[in-house]
């Protein structure tokens, strides 16, 4: 036998093709869409090798399709855990919760530099993944494979009540970014925006830098907005009000918080709202998705209402909706204006990206109508907003379907 | 949140009754002992190293006197090096360390180099980052105002200031992390470190400097590199502006170590800089890793 440590190296023509995904795992709303893009990686490379590091709940959808996860994944400390750890009531800041994330994000990306010293890989896609585009940045001698960074969002940006010192520290990470992407173009060879050119604000990095929507423009390849599905048609809607034992006249209304434990007080809020809403329309019932990290059992229950855990593919419940009740996240709200339904949208309070990029985009989109968390609070004024949504006709600009295979083929050049 | 929570804390008490507060993390082998960072901070200055040190390793950190969990001395005589080391040595002792690795900062980076020349059957390899040893005379402003003068206003290094410390310990902090970090884009890394200099503040830091160097002068200090006989690394920030960095190329010199120079870096690298630190620190220790048994 072999005593001590053995090691091979296999030369490069031997090497199979390998890529390794990394999925924002904040919640649910990159999983989907990363698999999706995933699919169609694999069919223009049909030699393509992928492998996942993940966290739970991105897992948690990988488990479900089949996706392989790199086993150092255990050795990840959980971002979602950490960013509901920094959540109160239905308020996150989610800037200075990313910013108390450091020690998380150093031991993720020495997880990742332990992986690709260990095994080769043609490509790593980084949807998200905020601690491998930074240390990499910072340690430009680690890049030892094709980079493709993707994004829906670009810019850090103040919350009015951080007052001047938010303002300048916000200023300051966008000004690190900048300086990054000026010094190190070999960094990234592709950075891929999930969206549109009219998607990214247009706000400013902070005093003395570029144009937020300029830059990006300028500095990323746009692969349109990518749900991960296509639309679910007239008859699947159909089938999925059947199964959920919805009758022909009921009106169902669908809420969820999307898949971190973040969010719990709205489904609260909701709860108490349900018997008010239906007393106003007496036909509509509830199906309330706590999704995979909040218990179904802690939530009271109510008459006309339903509460479940987790629910693959959600997106097919979402589109068989008459109105929902859901928060900020840039996923859940896409979905529901992909499938044309009317909606509630309440932003967690302190939540740059919710408060201001998502709530942007969704009006490029003319989707959604978003409730303060404070009007949200008031039974009354909840049910009286939602049955007003219920039902409404609307005409959202359609959402594109092609931005997985358009991802795709921005990420094939490169392997 | 943290990125990994202990396996075991605790606490020893010292001869003179102060308790240091310990942790462990991790299994492996060999052991890294990750020295009390200095007085104004705590242990948790260790946070970008220990999650990643404890997937290869087993890592034991501990807080100093006056701060963190640690016990609250009351005189200087608490503050002496001699009795923070024995304080150390109880730690390794209670942790169930024959042997280990032993990384410092500053202050704790001469705490490393002290322990391994006086117990050398007990440490395996020394990282000094940033030595705190009094190798050369000290950067300038360090030296440039009166500590005990009281003034009517404050500047810069002026506050530096056993007076000012009193009246106003977090502009202190503010200011002294600030230099502490000349990197730009530090914003996070001074915030941390003037949030743990609150558990310390004016009363302990005082006390900190009234103690009992063992690097006391350039003889002493020498003598302390020159008693080293195991492997040694030193890490410096060629921006150091806590210690001399030229203390840091005289540490390697003396014990026959290996310098590595962090160019453009402070006096923190392990925070400012922590992928670099935690690689050198990993590839350092690495090679006193027990070897598999024969199969």
């Amino acid at each position: 036998m072999m005593s001590g440590r053995s090691r091979t190296w296999v030369r490069a023509q031997r090497r199979p093709k390998r890529a390794l995904f990394l999925s924002s795992p904040i919640g649910l709303g990159h999983a989907r869409r990363d698999v999706a893009i995933a699919q169609e990686l694999r069919t223009i490379h049909p030699d393509l090798q992928i492998e996942w590091l993940a966290q739970h709940p991105v897992t948690r959808v990988l488990a479900d399709a089949g996706e392989p996860v790199h086993p150092a994944s255990a050795w990840l400390a959980n971002e979602s855990a950490h960013i509901e750890d920094e959540s109160a009531d239905h308020d996150l800041h989610a800037f200075q919760a990313i910013r108390r994330m450091d020690e998380i994000l150093v031991n993720n990306f020495m997880v990742f530099n332990d992986v690709v010293e260990e095994t080769y890989y043609d490509l790593v896609i980084g949807d998200e993944a905020w601690d491998v585009d930074y240390f990499l940045h910072e340690n430009p001698e680690l890049k030892r494979f094709a980079f493709a960074w993707m994004t829906d969002f670009v810019g850090w940006l103040p919350m009015p009540g951080g007052g001047d010192a938010e303002a300048s520290l916000t200023a300051d990470y966008n000004a690190e970014m900048l300086e990054q992407r000026a010094r190190y173009r070999r960094l990234r060879d592709r950075s891929i925006f999930v969206g549109n050119p009219d998607d990214v604000i247009d706000a400013s990095f902070g005093p003395g830098l570029a144009g937020i929507r300029e830059w990006t423009t300028a500095n990323y390849d746009f692969a349109g907005y990518v749900t991960g599905f296509a639309p679910p048609s007239a008859a699947e809607r159909a089938a999925v009000r059947a199964r959920l034992g919805v009758a022909p006249d009921d009106l169902l209304c669908v809420v969820t918080v999307g898949g971190s434990g973040v969010g719990e007080a709205l489904l609260h809020r909701v709860m108490e709202a349900i018997p008010l809403a239906r007393r106003l329309q007496p036909s509509l019932r509830f199906l309330v998705v706590t999704g995979p990290r909040i218990d179904p059992a802690s939530l009271p229950r109510r008459r006309g209402a339903s509460v479940r855990g987790f629910v693959p593919d959600l997106y097919r419940t979402l589109a068989a909706c008459d109105v929902a009740v859901v928060q900020g996240g840039l996923t859940t709200c896409m979905e529901l204006t992909a499938a044309q339904r009317p909606f509630l949208y309440v932003p967690l309070e302190n939540h740059f990206e919710q408060n201001f990029h998502v709530r942007h985009r969704l009006g490029n989109y003319g989707a959604g109508r978003c409730v303060r968390y404070a009007q949200a609070s008031d039974p009354d004024a909840l049910a009286a907003a939602l049955v007003e949504e219920v039902s409404r006709t609307v005409a959202y600009r359609p959402v594109e379907t092609d931005g997985a295979a358009r991802a795709a083929a921005m990420l094939a050049e490169l392997i | 949140m943290r990125a990994l929570e202990p396996t075991v804390s605790g606490f020893i008490t010292r001869a003179d009754g102060i308790a240091v507060h310990y942790e462990v993390y991790g299994e492996g082998a060999p052991t890294v002992y990750l020295l009390m960072p200095d007085v104004i901070v705590h242990s948790r200055a260790w946070k970008a190293q220990i999650p990643f040190l404890a997937r290869h390793f087993r890592v034991v950190v501990s807080d100093p006197p006056g701060n963190g969990l640690s016990g609250i001395p009351v005189s200087a005589r608490q503050m002496d090096d001699r009795v923070q080391l024995d304080g150390q040595w109880a730690v390794l002792d209670a942790v169930g360390a024959e042997q280990a690795v032993l990384v410092g900062v500053c202050t704790g980076a001469g705490h490393s180099l002290i322990m391994a020349g006086e117990r050398p059957e007990r440490v395996l390899g020394a990282c000094a980052i940033n030595p705190g040893l009094r190798l050369t005379e000290p950067l300038p402003h360090r030296i440039a105002f009166d500590f005990d003068e009281l003034r009517d206003s404050y500047e810069g290094w002026q506050k530096q200031n056993r007076h000012y410390w009193q009246q106003d310990w977090r502009d202190w902090s503010e200011f002294f992390f600030g230099e502490m970090f000349p990197e730009p884009h530090s914003t996070k890394q001074v915030e941390d470190c003037v949030h743990w200099s609150m558990t310390s503040g004016a009363d302990m830091l005082t006390l900190e400097y009234a103690s009992t160097y063992a690097g006391r002068d350039t003889p002493a200090s020498r003598a302390i590199c020159e008693a080293v006989r195991c492997p040694v690394l030193v890490i410096n920030g060629s921006l150091d502006r806590c210690q001399n960095p030229l203390r840091s190329s005289i540490v390697a010199d003396l014990t026959g170590g290996e310098l590595v120079t962090i160019e453009g870096g402070g006096h923190l690298p392990q925070a400012r800089d922590p992928v670099k630190v935690n690689l050198l620190l990993r590839d350092f220790i690495r090679r006193f890793a027990v070897p598999a048994p024969l199969g």
